[in-house]
């Protein structure tokens, strides 16, 4: 039974919704009430991103929102874990964030204004910091965009403003992607089950039950 | 349905609804965890083997290499890698397998774990995604022996809680077992009371009907003894408790006409010599004083002689009938001796009475048969004498033969079948004109001899112990004139109490009964009320034996020990012939009249029907209806 609406919802997934009530009600009772103006704009964002048709234009101004409000910040200092996974609200309310927090703000956002879910992929890179000369190596994740399965992605990452194809970012070498596409829905069937229990998911799963919680449907 | 069998079916429907209801969410959730657990590993597999691939060569023969080698280890129902336009790259499929478990279980309980998928890049380009199934057949097969090992469970307890239902069951049903046959055995009008069960409706229920049982024969008793009172007062005298003369007589007409009685036996006539001089003599106090230890005298000796009648006949005359007893002389003296001696107090040594006897045979009036004796008795005082004196005799003694030849004639006749029932009509005063023909037997002793009653051979029989043979016979012959004549009246049959004492006649009773159940229910069986109270543990016995049949069951010749009726309330008889000695007359008696007419109403409260005997006149039988009476029989009910 469960995994008939599971395969029902697995096509229909492609976009992701929100309750814009439940998160408004979720950030301003952790973050307080000068979060409030913080979701307007969010809320802002998303609605003018969806009237937009150009994907490029939406990439540019997604990122720019995220870049330009969020202050970098090791997850130790921001969340006081050693590698904590925050949801969009999250980072949103916080203002802070590393690496992830920001690819998966940007994510969520991009498929809350109807992105395709096909389109994005979240990858693990190595990169180099400083420069591609440099030695000094670090986990780094980002945001790809894909305009065609076969093209060239656009990056989006906190560490340099603008977005910009991969290949004009030798600092970067790719490990492995990901996104959410068939496990959103997944998720959904398990997500709520008490017996599977928090623990036994993946990182990726976790965050996807938490925003789910939060309000994304 | 039986309220047992609702209970019975109440405990195994919530057994097996308990059982199945937890088997069901066990086997759920078993479900589920193992489908949980298979979405996890179909996740990390995808994982795992997207990103091996990520980091080598994207040649096909390296991705298939990666492909079959981790499909290969079987426990994978799909494998399958596509690039990103959606075609397929490489792919492994095995049908689905259930591992063993029936199809029918499968379709029940499906298990199907989301597929595990996971990109495959290559640098930044995407190469392809993984779709990823795990075999379900190990998770059917944990589920299948899951669910057979728990039905085995299921049906062990499910056996045991049975087990356990059947004993509280029946636990329950004995005590509630003795409740419903205490009901029936006041439907069937035996009063008993029954051990009160530990279980509290029960015990309310017991203790409602043991008080009922209680309150019907304290009545009962109640109502018996007022009766009793009255009978003794009409026909008692009160001083010595002897009959009085109108009662004797009436008694002693009955043991000179009744077929059943001895055909032979003796008077006594006792007169106190000068009770008027004794009287004035000794004062009122001390005269009743010695009336008392006179009568203690004449009780001693007569209760050495079965059926014995004993009468006040006047203030000085008390007479003794002895039925059986053919030379009253040996009596007659013990009985002077003792007197004499238990008196001796009063009379200072003087004679205080004279006592004639003489024999009887039946066919003879009282009238005559007092005159005798009375003159032998004037005879007596006459002369002086201070012995008992003899009557002469007026007929012609026949002589029986011996106790030997007796038993010969006895078992001659049974053999050769040389018996008969005679029909005597009992007739009913309500909607059943006749109730049934009383079948005294008959018997004569040569081929062609002459027919005799019962009362020659009857009392020699009961000495000789073969009256069970007689009553046996008697019943056998009924039932076979019942069988004949399908649409005939039915039969009653009398039987010795001497013969309920035997085990063997009993069992050959209850055969007889068995093979013609049918006829059962014409079959009335009486049993006299002296003999009933003389074997009344055989009497209880044989009336336990007849409760697997439809014939009636009576007491004939009742009504002197009418104070134990109470002891036959819980019996469950059909019916009473009260005795002649108390119809006679009847039209005149009204102190009978009242007694009779408190025994029809009592014996109709236990249900029995009430038949008068011995009834002579036309006065008597219509005077019978009136006081409650059922039916009659007597030489005033004509013979068709």
């Amino acid at each position: 039974m469960f995994a008939i609406a599971a395969t029902t919802f697995f096509s229909l997934a492609q976009a992701i919704n929100f309750d814009a009530e439940k998160l408004l009600k979720t950030i301003t009772l952790r973050f307080g009430a000068q979060s409030t103006q913080k979701f307007h704009d969010w809320q802002k964002l998303v609605a003018d991103t969806r009237a937009i048709s150009n994907n490029d234009q939406k990439l540019q101004r997604v990122n720019e929102f995220f870049n330009r409000r969020t202050q970098f910040m090791e997850d130790m200092e921001a969340w006081k874990q050693s590698d904590y996974w925050a949801t969009p609200m999250e980072t949103l309310g916080h203002g802070k964030g590393d690496c992830e927090d920001f690819a998966i703000a940007k994510y969520f956002t991009l498929l809350a204004a109807n992105m395709d879910v096909a389109q994005l992929r979240l990858i693990y890179v190595k990169a180099k910091l400083g420069g591609p000369a440099s030695d000094i190596t670090q986990a780094h994740m980002v945001l790809a965009y894909y305009s065609s399965p076969d093209a060239e992605p656009q990056i989006l990452d906190n560490l340099i403003a603008d977005i910009r194809p991969a290949s004009r970012r030798p600092d970067l070498t790719p490990v492995f992607s990901f996104n959410s596409q068939g496990i959103w829905a997944g998720v959904s069937a398990s997500g709520s089950s008490k017996s599977t229990g928090t623990s036994s998911l993946s990182r990726w799963q976790d965050l996807l039950n938490r925003a789910r919680t939060e309000g994304f449907e | 349905m039986s309220l047992f069998r609702q209970l019975m079916l109440a405990v195994a429907l919530s057994t097996l609804l308990s059982f199945i209801g937890s088997a069901v969410v066990s086997l759920l959730s078993a479900r589920h965890y193992l489908e949980q657990q298979l979405i996890l590993k179909n996740e990390d597999n995808a994982t795992a083997l997207a990103l091996l691939i990520s980091q080598q060569s994207k040649d096909p023969v390296t991705i298939e290499l990666y492909v079959a080698s981790l499909f290969d280890s079987g426990h994978y129902e799909l494998i399958q890698v596509t690039n990103p336009l959606g075609k397929t790259i490489v792919e492994r499929q095995t049908p689905p397998d259930s591992g063993g478990a029936p199809v029918w279980f499968t379709r029940l309980l499906p298990i199907n774990p989301t597929p595990g998928r996971a990109q495959i890049s290559d640098g930044w380009k995407q190469y392809g995604t993984i779709n990823l199934r795990s075999q379900s057949r190990f998770a059917y097969r944990e589920l299948w022996s899951g669910a057979s090992s728990m039905g085995g469970w299921l049906l062990l307890a499910g056996a045991f809680s049975a087990w356990l239902g059947a004993m509280i069951i029946g636990r329950l049903r004995r005590p509630l077992g003795r409740v419903v046959d205490q009901a029936k055995a006041i439907c069937e009008r035996r009063f008993s009371t029954i051990e009160e069960p530990k279980v509290p409706e029960l015990k309310q229920l017991a203790f409602a009907m043991n008080t009922m049982v209680g309150r019907l024969k304290a009545m009962f008793d109640e109502e018996a003894a007022r009766l009793e009172a009255v009978r003794r007062e009409v026909n008692y005298d009160s001083v010595s408790g002897f009959a009085n003369r109108m009662f004797f007589s009436s008694q002693l007409s009955e043991l000179l006409k009744s077929e059943e009685k001895a055909q032979t036996g003796s008077l006594i006539m006792l007169r106190i010599i000068d009770l008027g001089g004794i009287n004035s003599r000794l004062g009122r106090l001390d005269t009743d004083r010695f009336l008392k230890a006179f009568c203690k005298a004449i009780e001693t000796v007569a209760t050495t002689q079965p059926e014995h009648l004993t009468g006040r006949l006047n203030g000085s005359d008390f007479a003794l009938a002895l039925p059986g007893l053919e030379d009253a002389e040996a009596l007659a003296n013990e009985l002077h001796a003792l007197i004499n001696q238990e008196t001796s107090h009063f009379s200072d040594g003087v004679p205080v009475v004279r006592i004639g006897f003489g024999d009887y045979q039946q066919g003879m009036e009282p009238g005559p048969l007092y005159g005798m004796v009375d003159s032998a008795l004037a005879e007596a005082e006459a002369s002086g004498e201070n012995k008992p004196r003899r009557a002469h005799a007026t007929g012609d003694a026949k002589r029986p033969a011996s106790s030997v030849q007796w038993a010969e004639q006895l078992g001659r006749a049974i053999e050769n079948g040389w018996i008969k029932l005679v029909g005597l009509p009992v007739i009913g005063f309500g909607e059943k004109k006749m109730l049934h023909q009383e079948s005294p037997l008959r018997m004569r002793f040569l081929e062609e001899g002459e027919w005799v009653t019962a009362g020659l051979f009857l009392p020699m029989a009961t000495r000789l112990k073969m009256t069970s043979e007689l009553d046996f016979a008697a019943t056998e012959l009924a039932m076979k004139q019942l069988a004949s004549q399908p649409d005939g009246g039915d039969l009653a049959v009398n039987l010795s109490g001497e013969s309920l004492q035997s085990e063997s006649f009993r069992k050959k009773m209850r055969e007889l009964l068995h093979d013609h159940t049918a006829l059962c229910r014409r079959l009335w069986l009486e049993v006299s009320e002296a003999s009933v109270f003389a074997n009344i543990d055989a009497f209880r016995a044989f009336r336990q034996d007849l409760m697997a049949f439809d014939c009636h069951l009576g007491i004939e010749h009742f009504g002197r020990e009418f104070s134990r009726i109470g002891v036959l309330h819980d019996l469950g008889l059909h019916y009473l012939k009260v005795d002649g000695s108390f119809i006679n007359d009847i039209d005149s008696q009204t102190g009978n009249q009242a007694f009779l007419e408190g025994l029809c109403q009592i014996a109709h409260n236990i249900g029995l029907l009430v038949i008068a005997e011995g009834v002579k006149r036309p006065e008597e039988l219509a005077t019978l209806p009136r006081l409650g009476f059922d039916g009659a029989t007597g030489p005033a009910i004509p013979r068709n």
